[in-house]
């Protein structure tokens, strides 16, 4: 081996503790990009190729019942590929075993499959085709959320009949990857929502829709003319019941994946690059330093003939050991988690077709990406060789030129302080760059784990406004189709029910200018005491007698504020349009994002008294009137304010996982960072220390310098990384879609003073690792040698 | 006549450096008087430094005592050693060791900082003659001058001894004729023990005794009957 390679090593193994603390943040860097890019390339491509052969339409058109026959004329619009006309009706839903009340969605496919969009692909049993009757195909996760087989019996009711149906077998489509009614539910409930496959013919006449379809799925040819066609389809089903022409973007499934594979792509870029680049900096310092230290073996090497180009390599060595360490073990790790992470999001996303590939591309830009980062900071570093002449070397370097800093001069207060603090400012102004770089290190360490804490404060925080004092019915009754307000007076009759105010929910295109939103309307009840809307100061908010309220969000993306007046437009009942005032700003509560009164809603949806569930308080121990309720047909559900919240935090492990692994490893990264910059301040003032323990200065006395110095650094990253961290994460949070939901931004103290206590925890452990250092410093062997 | 401030009996130090054995210092016997001017003179290697850090409380015999006071430093362990360095003596090193990072002044009050009975800052650095340089850093003072600034700092804190290893090593002989007369200084006004170790024999003619080392080994302790002023002495 090389002998400058060799002492490469050796020295690399001397300072190991350095090294394995730069070499873990490096790793962790490539790991992150390596699992999360793979999982979104395996993710990615397989959606891809599964929308693709598995023709996922591009348009939707939704309608009131029509004709059949209108399919052609959809068939005969320029640039469209093919169109299908079908059935999709929601219905409840009984099986045996299962007491909870379940959304069925029928949906009705064409007699062959292999001729269909959104065609299924069959995990279990066979087709439905005309040949069976009374045969339905079952999304497979609901199959498996209930131990349910082909052959068992599903109990639909339709049009107020219990029928019974054959389950043909476990079926996907690449319509329901992610199986929700609507972008409105954040969270699949496998146990209570399904889909159902039935022949088309059959479903019409089950449903005694016979010649009649209310949705056209169309695949176009080419993706770049959907205005067009769209424009084109609207005008086609215009006299024809339409009711709205919706993108793939617009379809719950494809926008939920949409926005998992942003996620997973911006994260994979981010996270890792913040661990690259402070790996970097530790790299550039740790070098710094050894040049320094070893600045008479590079004049002896010198002098040997060695030529500067090769003891810059030399130093160059360390950096790409590393970054090339690194990036091979983050890759292996990476490789590995990848899979995980892949395999853990098919718990969530139904994609039949998975692909997970091993993407050497991805593999390859990981080591390029940690050899070059760690390179460039270490050629950054090592490239001071080149100035150094050899004779010069052999030399002790000159003594550091001390200077009172200008802090001390403007500011009395410190040139007052105790020499050992005095002390401590002007070391740290004396290597202003390792402090900065210390302090921007810390920082992003602080940043990170804010920015991610911060997600959850903000959760708890929408679920504390929206479920909290705001909402205090016991029970929220939905039912199966629009209802007379007289049923509340109904349900007041029951003996168990002390309290029950109207509530309606109806989907609306608002419309201002070209800006366009569509979304949920409730109509509730005037100066209701259990359901309770909060304006943006945190006052109570009443819906007006006349006029809507909106939130934020959707005023924002309507370009509208207070006062101004905005047309809105029921989405199933065309010809509603009409003008509407916004009569104020309300916080933002999931559901909906207007709010008027109930009677109001009517009014503008020209109906009359009609609502579609009820807000119900009970007595205590109603529980089996509860399940009655359940039971009786005009009921669809019966939810608890917190039902959403309980399944939202059990869609919410996954979240927590990769929270704690992102935790964990920027605080293996933020120990690493002040571990590494202890020990080089400790190597590099050896003499300057040992002097201080000959006169008798105490090992004390002495940690305690260099404790300040990291006290003070890591102050002043907290207070830099406080503020970044509410940044970072207010950018995270900006990028879920408001009408899905949206989070407030908020920093819970609790957060803040955790982030506190784990850096300061962090310059005590760094401490006490290096406490040996310090004590067993040989004082003879440092004040002879002169470095 | 004069009390013994520190003697040490039969010191012996052995280094091991892998499979050989370097006696440093054998047995060597010595008795230092408070207020004497001692230098410990020898070739390089003779086992000068080993004795003086011995004596400094920052290294141990390998056999032997060193008593000060009374009190042999043998029973003192790590902390013990800091408090008996903090309290009477004071070091002077070849390259002076200041602090870079502060100023004449800072420099000296870092030891007054955490002794009690200390001396008066400035009073010290007047001593020394730097008064007028005292918030200079040092890399702002030649040589010389970073040298009194040492003796300044090892005086301070009021110590019994001085101990002083080749305080002219990296001095031409005129500033270091200006450090031996302030070392010289504090030995007669202000009663200080003065023990300084030197390869230099010239310095020898300005001490009140001379201990000559050899191969570790004291070969000879001569006293002088009437030392030189330091401004005569030549080299």
């Amino acid at each position: 081996m090389n002998k400058l390679m060799l002492m490469t090593l050796r020295d690399i193994k001397s300072n190991k503790g350095q090294y394995i603390a730069v070499l873990l943040v490096v790793v962790i860097g490539i790991t992150m990009y390596n699992a999360t890019l793979m999982s979104y390339e395996n993710l990615s491509h397989s959606v891809e190729y599964y929308y693709e052969e598995y023709r996922l339409p591009h348009l939707f058109v939704k309608l009131n019942k029509s004709s059949e026959s209108i399919v052609s004329a959809a068939e005969r619009i320029d640039g469209v590929a093919a169109a299908q006309g079908r059935l999709v009706l929601d219905v409840p839903m009984e099986i045996s075993g299962y007491e909870g009340k379940i959304q069925a969605r029928v949906v009705s496919v064409p007699k062959s499959n292999d001729d269909a969009l959104n065609r299924l692909y069959i995990d279990e049993g066979r087709y439905v085709s005309g040949d069976y009757r009374d045969t339905a195909l079952v999304e497979k996760l609901f199959m498996e959320a209930h131990g349910l087989e082909t052959g068992s019996t599903l109990y639909p009711i339709i049009n107020g009949k219990r029928i019974e149906l054959e389950a043909a077998g476990k079926a996907v489509s690449p319509e329901y990857i992610y199986p929700i009614p609507s972008a409105r539910e954040l969270m699949p409930d496998y146990e209570r929502f399904t889909i159902l496959y039935l022949e088309h013919g059959f479903m019409q006449q089950l449903f005694g829709y016979e010649g009649v379809v209310n949705e056209v799925v169309v695949q176009l040819k080419d993706e770049a003319y959907t205005e067009e066609v769209k424009k084109e389809l609207e005008y086609t089903f215009k006299h024809y019941g339409l009711i709205s022409v919706g993108e793939r973007e617009d379809q719950a499934s494809y926008m939920m994946m949409d926005n998992e594979l942003m996620g997973l792509e911006s994260m994979g870029y981010s996270y890792p690059m913040i661990f690259l680049i402070i790996g970097s900096i530790v790299i550039y310092m740790l070098l710094l330093r050894l040049v320094d230290n070893q600045r008479s073996q590079i004049g002896v090497l010198m002098a040997l003939g060695f030529t500067k180009r090769s003891i810059l390599f030399h130093y160059l060595g360390y950096a790409l050991f590393v970054g090339f360490t690194g990036s091979i073990l983050g890759g292996l790790l990476g490789m590995w988690l990848g899979g995980s992470l892949t395999r853990y999001y098919l718990v969530f996303f139904n994609i039949p077709v998975l692909q997970i590939r091993t993407s050497l591309g991805v593999l390859a830009a990981g080591i390029l990406m940690s050899v070059g980062f760690c390179g460039i900071a270490g050629y950054n570093a090592a490239k001071r060789v080149l100035r150094i002449a050899p004779a010069e070397a052999m030399r002790p370097v000159a003594p550091v030129e001390g200077k009172k800093w200008w802090g001390e001069r403007l500011l009395p207060f410190l040139a007052g302080l105790r020499i050992s603090w005095r002390l401590t400012f002007r070391n740290m102004w004396r290597n202003k760059k390792r402090t900065l770089f210390t302090i921007f290190a810390i920082a992003m360490t602080v940043g990170i784990m804010i920015s991610i804490l911060m997600l959850l404060d903000s959760v708890d925080l929408l679920f504390d406004k929206a479920f909290g004092d705001s909402l205090s019915y016991d029970y929220k009754v939905t039912f199966t189709a629009d209802m007379h307000q007289d049923i509340v007076n109904d349900l007041m009759e029951f003996r168990e029910v002390t309290y029950a105010e109207p509530m309606a929910e109806y989907p609306f295109r608002m419309t201002n200018g070209w800006r366009q939103k569509e979304t949920v309307v409730e109509g509730i009840r005037q100066k209701s005491d259990i359901y309770r809307l909060s304006d943006l100061n945190g006052n109570r908010a009443d819906v007006p007698g006349e006029g809507i309220l909106l939130t934020e969000g959707l005023a924002k993306s309507l370009g509208v504020k207070v006062g101004d007046t905005i047309s809105m437009e029921a989405l199933y009942k065309p010809g509603t349009e009409h003008q509407v005032t916004v009569k104020g700003l309300v916080e933002q509560y999931m559901g909906g994002s207007g709010f008027m009164e109930v009677g109001a809603l009517n009014r503008a949806m020209k109906e009359g008294s009609t609502i579609s569930s009820a807000l119900i308080k009970v007595r205590y121990g109603s529980e089996s009137f509860i399940k009655e309720l359940e039971g009786m047909p005009y009921v669809q559900s019966v939810k608890e304010p917190d039902d959403m919240v309980k399944q939202y935090y059990e869609y919410m492990d996954l979240m927590y996982a990769m929270i704690g692994v992102i935790i964990t490893m920027s605080c293996i990264m933020g120990f690493a960072i002040i571990y590494n910059t202890t020990t080089i301040s400790i190597m590099e003032r050896r003499r300057e220390l040992a002097s201080l323990r000959i006169m008798g200065f105490s090992n004390k006395q002495v940690s305690e310098l260099i404790f300040n110095e990291n006290t003070a650094v890591s102050i002043l990253g907290l207070v830099v990384g406080m503020p970044l961290g509410r940044a970072i994460g207010a950018q995270i949070i900006a990028f879920y879609p408001e009408d899905v939901m949206s989070l407030p931004l908020v920093v819970f103290p609790k957060t803040y003073v955790l982030a506190a206590i784990t850096v300061a925890l962090f310059v005590v452990l760094a401490q006490l690792a290096n406490m040996r250092r310090i004590s067993r410093m040989d004082l003879v062997e440092v004040m002879k040698s002169r470095e | 006549m004069e009390r013994v401030l520190i003697r040490t009996e039969d010191l012996s130090k052995i280094y091991h450096m892998g499979e050989v054995s370097v006696e440093a210092l054998r047995d060597a016997n010595l008795e230092i008087y408070k207020g004497e001017f001692v230098v410990i003179l020898g070739p390089s290697g003779s086992g000068k430094s080993t004795l003086l850090n011995i004596i400094g409380g920052m290294d141990t015999p390998t056999l032997g005592k060193a008593i000060f006071k009374g009190e042999e430093l043998g029973d003192l362990d790590d902390n013990g050693l800091t408090r008996y360095r903090r309290e009477n003596i004071g070091f002077i090193f070849q390259f002076y060791n200041l602090l870079p990072n502060l100023t004449a002044r800072e420099n000296v009050e870092l030891v007054t900082d955490m002794s009690s009975d200390t001396l008066d800052v400035m009073e010290v650095l007047d001593k020394v003659g730097l008064k007028d340089r005292a918030d200079h850093f040092p890399s702002q003072l030649s040589g010389g001058e970073q040298q009194r600034v040492a003796v300044a700092r090892a005086v301070a804190k009021n110590p019994e001894m001085l101990l002083c290893d080749e305080p002219t090593g990296a001095l031409d002989n005129t500033t270091g004729r200006v450090v031996l007369r302030v070392l010289k200084e504090i030995n007669e006004s202000l009663g200080k023990t003065v023990l300084v170790i030197t390869h230099n024999a010239a310095i020898a003619e300005m001490a009140d005794r001379v201990l000559y080392l050899s191969n570790g080994r004291i070969a000879n302790i001569r006293t002088i009957e009437n030392p030189i002023d330091p401004e005569r002495i030549e080299w």
